[in-house]
């Protein structure tokens, strides 16, 4: 099976112009200022691969530069039929800090015809969330709100003075709930950090209890962790299966999760690649797939799921890649720079390097690895550790096999109430 | 001692009434049975159950039941499945095909106008003009005689509204050789997979034509018809020698016509042929020649990935939209139109993906609903529409 599935595709400007037409998610991170002090932002002490935090605010101009860079690309590519739709999203920093930005685009884009619908997005603390909730609730954000559980969960995440958030958090978040309920109801979710003060099921079942949310839960970024803070790191990560695994309602909690729960999402990946039975279209159950060329890794095409804008008007196709890995700029005279053919040119370059070790993996159909998270990715001998040899391979197809032996149900679910891109 | 029955993942279960086909799609094995016993018929449900993925525990009673152990072995022996200790941590992923990106999802959450085009492989035009008359076009791309015709340039407009960039093939079928839109279309599609068919008829006229299609590299085509066979045979004529037809399509309606065929394969001189079964009132031909019985369905080779073709789509149809000269479009010309040559051609798409018209029109209805050898059948074609027929008609 490993030789017959080719990974010898490479990057087209095309490839990087369609993802473009089809742009899902523009992200802003309107500011670099925050008013919390989380122990483990990735913008903090713990991790390198940032530009320097500097409390600026991305200008208002470069933002207007980005959407009218974008316009003309979607005037030029219009298709007709259905309305497609792109987030426009406010991150940071705290985002709520620069709202003279985020009312200036938000105003910029309502009026200009930008041929698709938008939906305002927003990741926020809460901080300043009674300040501006009427704003949001105009206007329709889907509000992603940062909370990791009850007060003692939500210990890390500190204000300047050292003070847990949670209390003003909580208060403001019972706000917005009371005073638009049913803006609460469509448009606000929940971001929880897993972490050693908190767990899977505790943390499910308090967003649950206190909000009527199935709370999104990470694990903490462990890519760029400085060298003198790995033992802190460590001791700080919690890792989301094994959480479950020690839960008390484990089935419970897994059905409740569906593909919030890894071992679910591990499953409709393996599926979905290699049950024979899944088609992503009509065209691919027409086609045999063994012919298709693949892109080494699983990376994304860039822009393909989203465009990031850091404060200093850098463009980088995803907020959780490391900083440096800017693939063009909004200059100071508020030029859009973005050389299709160079950005093409530039992934190939790393897709090479990983290309021999992809040949011989027998993960390589189902792969999710990002080539930017590699160790020594920029060395020329990169070293892929979601590399699959024969027998790792096994082990991950027969650990997702007894994931299905004990839901059974969930073959079904899978196959055909999940929608792919 | 509990036992478990499992089902290999290329295996397939089908049950209408009291008749069972168990199909192994990789081996080939299979197990065709007509059962009365209840318990059968429950494990014949319960394998097909997603959720017991492809398995049934076999108790103390069913290894005590005669009859449905006897079937059970059967399968076994037929390597469509294997038993087990009852406890064995043993399953399979059942057959049954997941289009993600399907009908029911497209309807619910819009169609994209440029995904939609790209599912446009092939588009048939018949341009319009004189011939002789007849029906033949209803099964097999040939000319006929009509009394309107389109513009060269509505046409390329057309072409180039269905255009997604996918090298859509197009096919022109041509009922007069001196047609002066030849030349237009010609050098207007020069360097893109397009096809000109021409009958005999039509063939005969304009040698610079044909010439100039062929030097602008698109591909000729002559289709002929059992009269057109007929002529050649007895005859003795021969198509114009300067220019070969890439292809040659005979219609078949008899052994007579296919003995004559295979002896003016020189005189037509294409450099491929290709032999199509028509109806033409000729049942007994197709009870001898074309229908299929059981054995011939059954050793047809199917794969799981055939079979789930069979089961979402007609591989007859598919892809294809049929233009006529009145600018009506069809994705079956047997059937009502989709609209006209001047709508937008994802619309017309879309109208047709949302119907079970052509492109996915399955054998799922009249005699073959109620057969269990209905998924390994060819999908349902012209000819089988036009004589009422089904593919084995019942053998």
């Amino acid at each position: 099976m490993v030789n017959s599935i080719l990974n010898d595709r490479r990057l087209s400007p095309g490839d990087i112009e369609h993802a473009l037409i089809n742009l899902q998610q523009l992200v802003f991170e309107v500011t670099d200022a925050c008013n919390l002090r989380c122990k483990y932002c990735a913008y903090g002490d713990m991790y390198f691969g940032y530009d320097k935090r500097e409390d600026s605010f991305l200008p208002i101009e470069k933002g207007k530069a980005i959407i009218d860079y974008l316009a003309d690309i979607w005037e030029k590519h219009t298709t007709g039929a259905r309305t497609p739709m792109t987030y426009v999203s406010f991150y940071g920093g705290e985002p709520l800090m620069n709202m003279p930005f985020i009312v200036a685009i938000v105003d910029y884009v309502k009026k200009k015809n930008l041929r698709r619908k938008i939906q305002f997005a927003m990741t926020t603390n809460g901080m300043l969330l009674d300040k501006y909730e009427d704003f949001l609730a105009e206007n329709n954000f889907n509000v992603l709100i940062s909370m990791d559980g009850d007060e003692y969960g939500h210990s890390y995440r500190v204000t300047k003075a050292g003070t847990n958030s949670h209390p003003r958090v909580y208060k403001n978040v019972k706000h917005l709930q009371e005073k638009y309920p049913e803006f609460f109801k469509e448009h606000v979710n929940f971001n929880t950090v897993l972490h050693n003060r908190n767990d899977v099921e505790s943390v499910f079942d308090y967003i649950m209890k206190e909000f009527g949310k199935e709370a999104q839960i990470t694990e903490l970024n462990n890519s760029n962790i400085r060298e003198d803070k790995k033992a802190e790191f460590d001791a700080m990560y919690k890792n989301k299966a094994e959480s479950i695994e020690k839960a008390t309602d484990k089935e419970g909690l897994v059905n409740r999760l569906f593909m919030g729960d890894s071992n679910t999402a591990d499953l409709l990946l393996f599926l979905h690649q290699h049950s024979g039975n899944f088609f992503k279209d009509y065209s691919d159950l027409l086609f045999n797939p063994q012919k298709n060329h693949f892109c080494p890794t699983g990376t994304c095409i860039p822009f393909g799921k989203k465009m990031f804008v850091t404060v200093n008007g850098k463009i980088i196709p995803c907020e959780r890649i490391s900083q440096k890995y800017g693939v063009g700029q909004i200059d100071d005279q508020n030029q859009v720079h973005l050389d299709l053919e160079e950005i093409a040119n530039k992934v190939n370059a790393l897709m090479d390097k990983v290309q021999s070790q992809c040949s011989a993996c027998f993960k390589k159909k189902s792969c999710i690895q990002c080539l930017y998270y590699i160790d020594g990715i920029d060395t020329p001998k990169p070293v892929c550790q979601g590399h699959m040899n024969k027998k790792m391979f096994e082990d991950y197809a027969g650990g997702c096999m007894a994931f299905l032996y004990e839901h059974p149900d969930l073959y079904q679910k899978l196959m055909n109430d999940v929608a792919v891109s | 001692m509990e036992q478990k029955f499992v089902l290999p993942s290329d295996c397939f279960v089908w049950r209408k009434g009291k008749d069972i086909l168990v199909y192994n799609a990789r081996t080939k094995g299979h197990v065709e049975a007509e059962v009365s016993d209840g318990r059968i018929v429950e494990f014949c449900d319960k394998v097909n159950d997603l959720s017991k993925l492809n398995t049934d525990i076999l108790d103390d009673a069913d290894q005590k039941n005669e009859a449905f152990m006897a079937f059970i072995d059967s399968l076994v022996a037929a390597g469509c499945g294997r038993v087990c200790p009852g406890d064995a941590w043993v399953f399979s992923l059942p057959a049954r095909p997941f289009v993600n990106h399907n009908v029911d999802r497209m309807q619910k959450e819009g169609a994209d106008a440029a995904e939609t085009l790209k599912m446009l492989e092939t588009v048939t035009i018949y341009p319009g003009g004189k011939h002789k008359q007849n029906d033949w076009y209803k099964q097999q791309v040939y000319p006929f005689s009509s009394k309107e015709s389109l513009k060269a340039e509505t046409i390329l407009d057309f072409i180039d509204r269905s255009d997604s960039g996918n090298a859509m093939g197009m096919i022109f079928v041509i009922a007069e050789s001196n047609d002066g839109r030849l030349p237009v279309l010609s050098k207007a599609l020069k360097g893109k997979p397009v096809r000109f068919t021409f009958s005999p008829e039509s063939w005969w006229g304009n040698v610079q034509y044909l010439h100039n299609l062929s030097e602008d590299g698109h591909e000729l085509a002559v289709t002929l018809s059992p009269c057109d066979i007929a002529k050649f045979s007895n005859g003795g004529a021969t198509l114009a020698g300067e220019v070969r037809p890439d292809l040659a399509t005979f219609m078949i309606d008899s052994l007579e016509t296919m003995e004559s065929a295979e002896k003016i394969v020189p005189a037509i001189g294409a450099k491929r042929q290709d032999f199509v079964p028509v109806w033409n009132d000729n049942k007994e031909f197709f009870e001898e020649q074309v229908l299929l019985s059981k054995e011939e369905i059954l050793s047809a080779c199917e794969t799981k990935r055939n079979v789930f073709i069979h089961q979402t789509l007609n591989v007859n149809y598919w892809g294809t939209l049929t233009v006529m000269p009145d600018g009506k479009v069809y994705a079956d010309v047997n059937r009502a139109e989709l609209g006209s040559i001047h709508e937008d051609v994802h619309k017309l798409i879309q109208k047709e993906l949302f119907s079970q018209n052509a492109w996915r029109r399955v054998r799922d209805g009249g005699k073959c609903a109620g057969c269990v050898f209905q998924w390994l059948c060819p999908p349902p074609g012209a000819a089988e529409a036009l004589s009422g027929l089904s593919a084995c008609n019942g053998r």
